[in-house]
């Protein structure tokens, strides 16, 4: 039941005042308006009065002390419900409401590109000094493009459109696996080449679609630990049906190859092992499980590797889905793929084996959790259903996958399914 | 050379054979001064022991008229007191004390009507509350909120000015305004002595006394701008002796009679509105108190000698003294009066206490009229951080 | 429709709102009888009597200060300051006193006064007659400041300047009064107070600029598009607020800006309209934004004046440089 009274503000700049005298003592009774202290600074003195009538409870500071503005000063009972401070009764007062305002303008004046919906890239090296205008940064940006990584052409030594464009084309794979790499991977410690025999060497400045490739395979590695394993599969059942239909698609203009085929069964596998189709938040210790099927083909042309992907695979036909394969790789070859196509992959597949490749350990396309390295396929005796020994159409089978997120039971199992759907292309009729 | 054949043309000068000035700048000081005696001369109806030294003058009040100049001077003494101690409390803002100058303030303000345009400066919060204000928000002025510059709409005033001098070139303006209005109304005007010094305080006298409008300008002479004293601010023998330059009629009053005070604004005001121009009234008072509740010390620059002698004149004395003999007032009747202002002012310190709350977004609003598109732009900002 | 020069396209307008409000007051030093020393207010007393248009005495505070007497008395005054360097004697009068009024008074008075004053260089005055001091005035909150470039705006501006309510600082390019003329409509009409203008379209680089040198940044626009670069020029109009959209409209479709003022380069115009560029549509520019204004000196003795003024080949030389960037 008292009031405490505290320091109030008594000129302009004052911060604090000592306690020049005390006019009353505890156990005093004061009556409102009468000097209750005197305070000084170095401006004046000054009596200050009692803003209540009532009984001198408490003194907090004696003579010679010095207080600060707020400070309470003394505490005098004075039969009120609660303590409160002499500006309390302002704070206190209700708010009005503020008038309405009329027709309240765009909050957002700003015409800044809208951003895809994708993630910025992350700077390999956020430090770096680049010299870019800001369309420029936001050009790269929109185009997944790294743009520390990008070697400038402007007159001032700055990144031009022309340079995100040239990074792009050689960094697909970049842009992608930027994507996740975490902003807390430390830049890949640079060790430099030291030449022994330099007359026998020659040494060339590597291209921006090269460097490009370089810091997201490096990326890759280092934003993923990455298993592989290695099976093979009897396909001759599918190389009969590839080629009963072949001719048919050919009549349409399409070329039908075995990877429309391994695009179908790699999406009924991820439909059985939603794993496959995932992506990690490492940041936020999430697992994100996609629910679309987007399988990029890993496409390699004179000017660097591209990985377009077949959007939303799971609606469409083994035709459609070779005709899209067969646009995707011309386009690439063009230099006209554009930047969504090689974006919101689910899994990407490496196809070595038109060019006579067998297993291999492909590096997985970022921020997806698996890759699957296709390699050629090839006569070699295998034990068939009846416990023969027969030559058979073997495919061999290389599957990358990020072991945070699928052990090698589960890879194993997945390689499994991915054999049984490609031994029987009925069976991946009725799942594809 | 050039340099030398100038200086020797100079020396024809320099050495020109003596003769008396062809004018006598001593001589024309003298008169100069003379001239300042002259206005020397303040008016007065009662002297400092409440003697009647003009009775004709003290004549034309009546006993009401003469209570009614003592309850003002009691109400303005009375709210000047409980205003120091809310100051001293810490529950107001700027706040610049009266006490000493009650005759000046309420013997001038009664003399005009209320369409009278009223051109305050800080020090005349009692004038501006009697002309269309309230004591609320006086307090409300006095914390920094808007609503003390909202007055009466049956008044005409202005916002006590802060910038001295400025209310002078504007009141000049007014006082035009309404003489091409045609109306029968009159602009007034204050300052301090101080203020006589501002350049905008002559532009605005001369501008009335070029234009012949009904302005009646008011120095009250408390001897202070803070703490410069008067004799620092001019040589000039009396503030009222600078309209002379301007061609306007001044006058010196004491400014610690009320009477007086009232009856020499009375016939400036009746000058001015019958289309004569403007006038100039210096009131001579003194300020008790500090410059204002920004901390000032008048003991830094005054001695309390000085401050004793003042209030031996001191205004509500000669006046009480008279009212008292004539049995029509009592020092009970004072104490009890003082008292119920002093009540009023709680009152009114409790309902600004319960203003709304200002905002940024409000005062957005009253920049311009229509809000241009940078001040939508940060209204709108202001609004998402406040929804936020 | 008739020919006028920009001189009095301005006293055709002060003639309309004079004929039409008969609130309106013109007071200034010469404005009466002289009918001002450049004649902006010719025939104005004859036609309106000597109540309505009238001489002051030589005190810029005080024509201003009178002005918000007037003003708060049911006037509408048109106070005219001789040169715009005078208004030094009367920065209280508008910075301190009737720019706060409507705030003060808690939006319930206005002051609707418009300045009117004279500025800007080429013309050889003597000192303190040419100075470009928007750059003090457009950083009163409050005040409105407005500038034409042309005959046709000098006439429907002040027009628009004096119906509004607020106070307006109206400033009147003295080297345009008599070198510029244009067909004005004789009809009353009106220009929007805060909408900045195309005046030349263009799609490579935009050049923001007011008063004289919107028509240097028209001829540097002629002669850039002899080499095939389109420039798009925008005619502020009002210094006070700015018109941002018309601006941020036009660099979204050209990626390059130059901003291109009389006034020296420190602290003003073109500061403030460079700094929005920066805060809200940075994102479209392809090169740095380009500046072309007066240096950070005092406002040059005469004969000095056309080494330090900016003229058309400042500009073109700073549109090449940031369109080739």
């Amino acid at each position: 039941m008292s009031f405490k009274f505290k320091l109030p503000e008594l000129g302009e700049g004052m911060a604090e005042g000592e306690i020049a005298a005390w006019d009353v003592a505890e156990g005093d009774k004061i009556e409102e308006d009468d000097t209750l202290v005197e305070i000084q600074n170095d401006k004046s003195v000054s009596e200050l009065p009692s803003p209540v009538s009532g009984t001198i409870k408490k003194i907090y500071m004696q003579a010679g002390e010095t207080a600060k503005i707020g400070d309470v000063l003394v505490e005098i009972d004075d039969g009120s419900a609660d303590d409160s401070s002499s500006d309390d009764a302002e704070e206190s007062a209700p708010a009005e409401e503020p008038a309405p305002v009329e027709e309240a303008p765009k909050a957002e004046a700003s015409a800044a590109p809208a951003s895809s919906a994708n993630p910025n890239p992350t700077l390999s090296n956020p430090n770096k000094m680049v010299l870019a205008m800001p369309s420029v940064r936001q050009y790269a940006r929109d185009n997944g493009v790294d743009i520390t990584t990008v070697t400038p052409s402007g007159k001032h030594g700055q990144v031009t459109k022309a340079d995100i464009d040239a990074a792009k084309s050689g960094a697909p794979v970049a842009s992608a696996a930027a994507t996740t790499a975490s902003a807390s991977v430390e830049a890949t410690p640079v060790t430099p080449y030291v030449s022994e025999t330099p007359e026998m060497e020659t040494r060339e400045a590597m291209t921006a679609t090269r460097k490009a490739i370089a810091e997201s395979m490096m990326n890759s590695r280092k934003v993923s630990p990455q298993v592989t394993s290695f099976d093979d599969v009897e396909v001759s059942a599918l190389m009969a049906n590839r080629k009963k239909y072949k001719e048919m698609a050919s009549e349409r203009d399409i070329h039908l190859t075995f990877l429309p085929y391994i695009v179908k069964a790699l999406v009924a596998v991820m439909k059985e092992f939603p794993e496959l189709n995932a992506s990690i938040d490492y940041a936020s210790k999430e697992i994100v499980y996609k629910h679309y099927y987007n399988v990029g083909i890993a496409t390699d042309t004179d000017h660097g590797l591209y990985v377009p992907n077949i959007k939303n695979a799971d609606s469409k036909g083994l035709f459609e889905i070779a005709k899209e394969i067969t646009e995707n790789s011309q386009k690439a070859y063009d230099n006209k793929l554009s930047a969504d196509s090689m974006k919101g992959g689910s899994i990407t597949i490496s196809n070595v084996g038109s060019i006579g490749g067998g297993w291999f350990t492909p590096i997985i396309n970022q921020p997806e959790v698996a890759i699957l390295g296709v390699g050629k396929i090839a006569k070699e005796p295998y034990v068939n259903e009846d416990g023969e020994i027969a030559v058979g159409n073997m495919l061999k089978l290389s599957l990358t996958y990020d072991h945070r997120l699928i052990d090698g039971a589960l890879a194993q199992r997945i390689l499994n399914k991915m054999k049984q759907l490609l031994h029987d292309p009925e069976m991946l009729l009725m799942e594809g | 050379m050039k340099s030398s054949s100038y200086l020797k043309e100079r020396n024809v000068f320099i050495m020109a054979k003596k003769s008396d000035p062809i004018v006598d700048f001593a001589e024309i000081r003298e008169k100069l001064d003379n001239l300042g005696s002259n206005y020397r001369k303040p008016v007065q109806v009662i002297d400092k022991d409440g003697n009647i030294v003009n009775q004709a003058a003290f004549d034309s009040f009546t006993d009401e008229q003469l209570v009614d100049f003592m309850k003002k001077m009691v109400w303005e003494r009375a709210l000047h007191e409980q205003t120091i101690t809310f100051s001293k409390q810490g529950r107001l803002g700027f706040y610049a004390p009266t006490s000493g100058e009650e005759a000046s303030e309420m013997g001038s303000v009664s003399a005009f009507e209320p369409k009278d345009f009223l051109w305050p400066a800080y020090r005349d919060l009692p004038q501006l509350i009697q002309h269309g204000s309230t004591i609320e928000k006086g307090y409300l002025w006095s914390r920094g909120h808007v609503l003390g510059n909202l007055y009466d709409e049956n008044y005409r005033n202005w916002m006590p000015q802060i910038i001295i001098g400025a209310q002078y070139v504007e009141a000049a303006g007014a006082a035009l305004g309404l003489k091409k209005n045609g109306e029968n109304n009159v602009a007034f005007v204050y300052t301090g002595d101080g203020g006589t010094s501002q350049g905008d305080t002559y532009e605005g006298l001369n501008f009335a006394s070029a234009f012949q409008a009904p302005l009646v300008a008011f120095v009250q002479n408390n001897k202070y701008a803070i703490s410069v004293p008067r004799e620092k601010q001019t040589a000039a023998t009396t503030l009222a002796q600078k309209a002379v330059a301007m061609g306007v009629p001044s006058v010196q009053v004491d400014g610690m009679d009320v009477l007086a005070v009232y009856l020499v604004a009375k016939a400036a005001r009746e000058y001015a509105v019958n289309g004569n121009g403007p006038v100039l009234i210096e009131t001579l008072t003194y300020r008790y108190g500090a410059h204002s509740s920004a901390g000032d010390d008048p003991k830094r620059y005054r001695t309390k000698e000085e401050e004793d002698e003042w209030h031996k004149v001191d205004p509500l004395i000669r006046l009480r003294k008279i009212l008292i003999e004539k049995g029509l007032w009592s020092d009970e009747q004072e104490s009890e009066y003082a008292d119920q202002v002093k009540k009023e002012c709680k009152e009114a310190l409790k309902k600004a206490d319960k203003e709304y709350k200002q905002t940024t977004i409000e005062q957005l609003q009253n920049t311009f009229e229509v809000p241009t598109p940078n001040i939508k732009e940060q209204i709108a900002e202001l609004e998402a951080k406040e929804s936020k | 429709m008739s020919v006028k020069t920009y001189i009095k396209a301005i006293t055709d307008g002060l003639d309309q709102v004079l004929a039409d409000d008969e609130k309106t007051l013109i007071f200034g030093e010469d404005v009466g009888k002289n009918g001002g020393v450049f004649r902006t207010t010719e025939g104005l007393q004859d036609k309106y009597g000597e109540d309505r248009v009238f001489d002051t005495p030589l005190a810029e505070s005080g024509i201003l200060g009178l002005s918000i007497g007037l003003a708060a008395t049911g006037w509408r005054p048109l106070p005219e300051i001789q040169f715009m360097g005078f208004t030094f004697e009367a920065v209280d009068s508008i910075a301190g006193q009737m720019s706060r009024a409507r705030f003060r008074f808690g939006g319930t008075r206005n002051l609707p006064i418009t300045i009117r004053t004279p500025f800007g260089g080429g013309t050889h005055t003597a000192e303190m007659h040419s100075d470009n001091l928007e750059n003090f005035f457009t950083g009163v909150p409050g005040l409105r400041v407005v500038t034409p470039s042309n005959p046709y705006d000098a006439k429907g501006l002040i027009i628009s300047a004096v119906e509004n309510n607020d106070p307006v600082l109206y400033l009147e390019n003295l080297k345009l009064y008599r070198s510029m003329k244009d067909e004005v409509p004789d009809d009353k009409y009106t220009i929007p107070l805060d909408t900045a203008k195309v005046v030349r379209e263009g799609t490579d680089v935009t050049i923001v600029a007011y008063s004289a040198e919107v028509n240097e940044a028209k001829k540097a626009a002629d002669a850039l598009a002899k080499d095939g670069i389109s420039a798009e020029v925008i005619d502020l109009i009002s210094l006070s607020p700015i018109d941002t959209e018309t601006i941020f409209k036009s660099i979204d479709k050209t990626h390059h800006v130059v901003v291109v003022q009389e006034a020296q380069k420190m602290a003003g115009v073109g500061a403030t309209v460079v700094s929005a560029i920066a805060e809200k549509d940075i994102l479209s520019l392809d090169a740095p934004i380009g500046r072309v204004a007066a240096p950070d000196s005092i406002y040059p003795f005469a004969q000095a004046e056309d080494d330090w003024i900016p003229d058309a080949a400042d500009i073109e030389a700073k549109v090449r440089e940031i369109v080739n960037y």
